[in-house]
């Protein structure tokens, strides 16, 4: 083989692989010191407004934006869909160095920590102290959650919670109460059996949850458990996870006991996967965010009846569901009048009549309080009374660190290495508690790598 | 492949360069100076592409892979080879590796074999033919996501078809994309699939390049179908396939969309081939230096397994 040859043979495979991975520059100028309330300048004309909301959320989303171009003439706000929101993140990440970044950003509620440390948003609570905007109409609970150390770093925007979905149906079929959904994993256990029937391409399994680890963090809070160390890393930076404890074992044993007896399908991390098997009756149970609330009722052609999220065995009084979902960024390499901009729109999106109609467009709750008194919310909650379960289930919550969630920098990874536990228990590679230890000791590898990576 | 010109032109160009310098040699005149800049001129455009999106972004591979990132991205501290030590020692990395090896292995010869089959019969001269030739080689039409979407849906174990089929005859169909020891199989098919209407398309042009005399000499002194598939088409078709499996390995070491929508480097990391893994590891959890490592590591497979591929396959390729 002659040099040439070898040299366009090593110029191909570099084209081929350095698509790989691109480079990432460093820089990026601070606008203004952290902390500095600014002084209020005229908005700017335009600005963009990064999101990862899809499908009839992603219409919301539009109307919305719509909604608050329409209403003024000063701003024009640029909606961008920039897929799902770890998408839009690592979008975020690689746009922030070369100055790309939009005046607002969605950020999902595990993105807390890394933006924060990012250093490159402005906090709202700089904007809140300045206007003196009166947050005591938030829910405590998505306020609790958003706030680190008592600061407002973004707005809440999409709050949402698991709740259990359950074929009315099915149930009225098999003799149970379609208006009383199990409350605990026994019960669930029990009526997953009941629900369980046929075989091969009609069998209908009683529950089917993804292996999604949001699911495992709400158990885990609901079992009255932490996430990480340190009040779940709110006291001070989290050094550790801690989940892998027998509230972890238990949750993981419930799960594969009813995957192994045949009544519980496991439709793998695909969350898409188990809202279709239960919108075809496939399955008949499962739960999930909220956020999937408009897209079943629209779908699915039996009743779709919702529960609070089931509650491991004798769990505390303490425990309770975590908030989801994602915040708005105000980002600090754009300049003071798009922040203003952006601020002007979270505004806009944080008032009543805007949030009862995004909870009717979406089944994401209100942010605010006061927006289940607009005649748009009552009229649909009274229609769909399912819409209602999310906000009970928040407002039942007691708070506190377990039940405020966790703020770790590493929270998208130490989510998929969760996964990647309940697999292999699920799968019987491992025993639960084997799982959840290997899972917990890299991920406190992570931690702490990542806490010497941002130099705390 | 179309890299290969312009690379070659290159090294002409900077052998010419050298061959100015050895001693002995007349001076630069003026007409060859003027002939090196015109030469740089066709050149330029080039050079500047292949500079921007090919050898500084490898460059920055390689410099990123000695460093610590912070999660923005930017290099912090020094590491030296830590990152490869650390990859070495990982056994996360080292079932990707495993994994990468099994999804080549199982689309690579199998994906060029069934080419190959339905190339022959495409390959026949009947009334119609071009219909079946284009409905035969219509997935190269299609986006490896659109896809691995659609096999997405046909996997699903709940609503897809192929459970359906199966169960339909009274059998169980597998967990296709969740039992561990079938997801790399299912993201092979999906790769073959994808692959085959490149790969036909490769083929059937290499068929139709063979001399009709060869075969009729052939039918003369009495050689049948088998026989004269076997010495007569495989030698003459060589090169496409030799082309295919060169081509088809890099494709497949690289696939990443199928991969991404089907499985996520699951069930418990059987799928986390080798550019998936580089991407988690760059894009989520944002560790650069580590994911850079991983990418020079696939750099030196792909080319290792390609100078392999000409030194020893490629002697049994039969150029005409």
């Amino acid at each position: 083989m002659g040099i040439r040859r070898l040299v366009s043979l090593i110029a191909m495979t570099a084209l081929a692989v350095s698509g790989c991975v691109s480079a990432s520059n460093s820089g990026s100028s601070a606008a203004q010191p952290a902390g500095q309330v600014p002084a209020k300048v005229e908005p700017a004309a335009k600005i963009q407004f990064w999101h990862a909301m899809s499908g009839v959320n992603g219409d919301a989303v539009n109307k919305m934006v719509d909604g608050f171009n329409k209403s003024q003439s000063k701003i024009q706000v640029e909606p961008i869909f920039q897929g799902t929101y770890d998408d839009a993140l690592a979008k975020l990440k690689t746009a922030l160095p070369s100055g790309g970044a939009p005046a607002l950003m969605q950020v999902y509620d595990i993105g807390q920590r890394f933006m924060i440390d990012s250093g490159e948003i402005v906090a709202v609570q700089d904007y809140i102290d300045r206007d003196k905007y009166d947050v005591s109409d938030l829910e405590p609970a998505v306020l609790n959650y958003y706030k680190v150390q008592d600061k407002l770093y973004s707005m809440p925007f999409n709050a949402s919670s698991a709740i259990l979905y359950y074929n009315k149906d099915a149930f009225k079929e098999v003799g149970l109460d379609p208006n009383k959904p199990p409350k605990t994993f026994d019960e669930v256990t029990d009526a997953a059996k009941k629900l369980t029937k046929g075989t091969g391409n009609d069998k209908r399994y009683g529950f089917g949850p993804s292996i999604y680890g949001w699911l495992f963090e709400q158990w885990i809070a609901v079992s009255g458990g932490l996430f990480a160390d340190n009040g779940n890393g709110r006291d001070a930076r989290a050094t550790k996870v801690v989940f892998d404890d027998a509230r972890g074992k238990a949750i993981l044993d419930f799960w594969k006991a009813g995957v192994d007896g045949g009544y519980f399908f496991n439709p793998g991390i695909d969350n898409d996967g188990a809202a279709n098997a239960f919108n075809a009756g496939k399955t008949a149970m499962y739960v999930e965010s909220t956020a999937r609330l408009r897209g079943h009722i629209n779908a699915a052609k039996f009743e779709v009846g919702t529960g609070l999220y089931p509650r491991p065995n004798n769990a505390p009084a303490d425990g309770g569901n975590i908030i989801g979902g994602a915040s708005l960024y105000m980002l600090k390499s754009r300049p003071q009048a798009e922040q203003e901009a952006a601020w002007e729109f979270i505004k806009y999106v944080a008032s009543a009549p805007v949030q009862a109609q995004w909870q009717v467009d979406t089944g994401y709750y209100s942010i605010r309080k006061s927006a289940e008194n607009e005649p748009v919310a009552k009229e649909w909650v009274a229609k769909y009374p399912q819409f209602k379960t999310a906000v009970d289930q928040i407002r039942q919550a007691p708070q506190n660190r377990m039940t405020n969630g966790a703020v770790i920098g590493v929270f998208p990874q130490a989510r998929a290495r969760v996964q990647k536990a309940i697999e292999s228990t699920l799968l019987g590679q491992e025993d639960s508690a084997k799982a959840l230890s290997s899972a917990a000791e890299e991920l406190t590898k992570a931690i702490d790598g990542y806490n010497k990576s941002t130099g705390k | 492949m179309q890299t290969a010109p312009p690379v070659a032109t290159l090294s002409a160009a900077s052998a010419a360069a050298a061959s100015a310098v050895i001693p002995g040699r007349q001076p630069w005149t003026r007409r060859d100076l003027r002939s090196l800049g015109e030469a740089l001129l066709y050149l330029g455009p080039s050079l500047v592409l292949f500079s921007a999106f090919v050898f500084v972004p490898l460059a920055r591979t390689l410099y990123l892979s000695f460093f610590y990132t912070n999660p923005i991205g930017n290099p912090t501290t020094f590491g030296g080879v830590e990152q490869y030590v650390a990859l070495a020692t990982s056994p996360e990395f080292l079932t990707g590796l495993r994994a990468t090896f099994l999804f080549v292995l199982y689309s690579v010869p199998l994906g060029i074999a069934i080419a190959l089959v339905l190339a022959v019969l495409g390959n026949q001269r009947l009334r119609g033919i071009n219909l079946f030739r284009t409905l035969m080689s219509s997935t190269i039409a299609v986006s490896a996501s659109v896809g691995a979407l659609m096999w997405l849906l046909l996997f699903n174990p709940s609503l897809g078809l192929l459970n359906y089929l199966i169960g339909s005859i009274g059998l169980t169909g597998p967990n296709w994309l969740t039992d561990p020891n079938m997801a790399i199989l299912s993201l092979s098919i999906t790769t073959i699939w994808l692959m085959l209407g490149f790969n036909i398309i490769v083929l059937l042009a290499g068929l139709q390049g063979i001399p009709e005399e060869l075969y009729e000499s052939a039918r003369i002194d009495g050689a049948m179908g088998v026989n004269t598939f076997r010495h007569i088409t495989i030698p003459l078709l060589s090169p496409s396939l030799f082309f295919l499996l060169v081509v088809d390995a890099i494709t497949v070491f690289q696939a990443f969309t199928q991969v991404r929508l089907l499985t996520q480097g699951g069930p418990v990391d059987t799928t986390r081939v080798l550019v998936y893994s580089i991407y988690l590891d760059a894009f989520v959890n944002f560790q650069f230096g580590y994911a850079s490592a991983q990418s020079m590591v696939l750099f030196f497979i792909i080319l290792l397994l390609t100078i392999i591929q000409f030194r020893f396959v490629e002697r049994r390729v039969h150029y005409q």
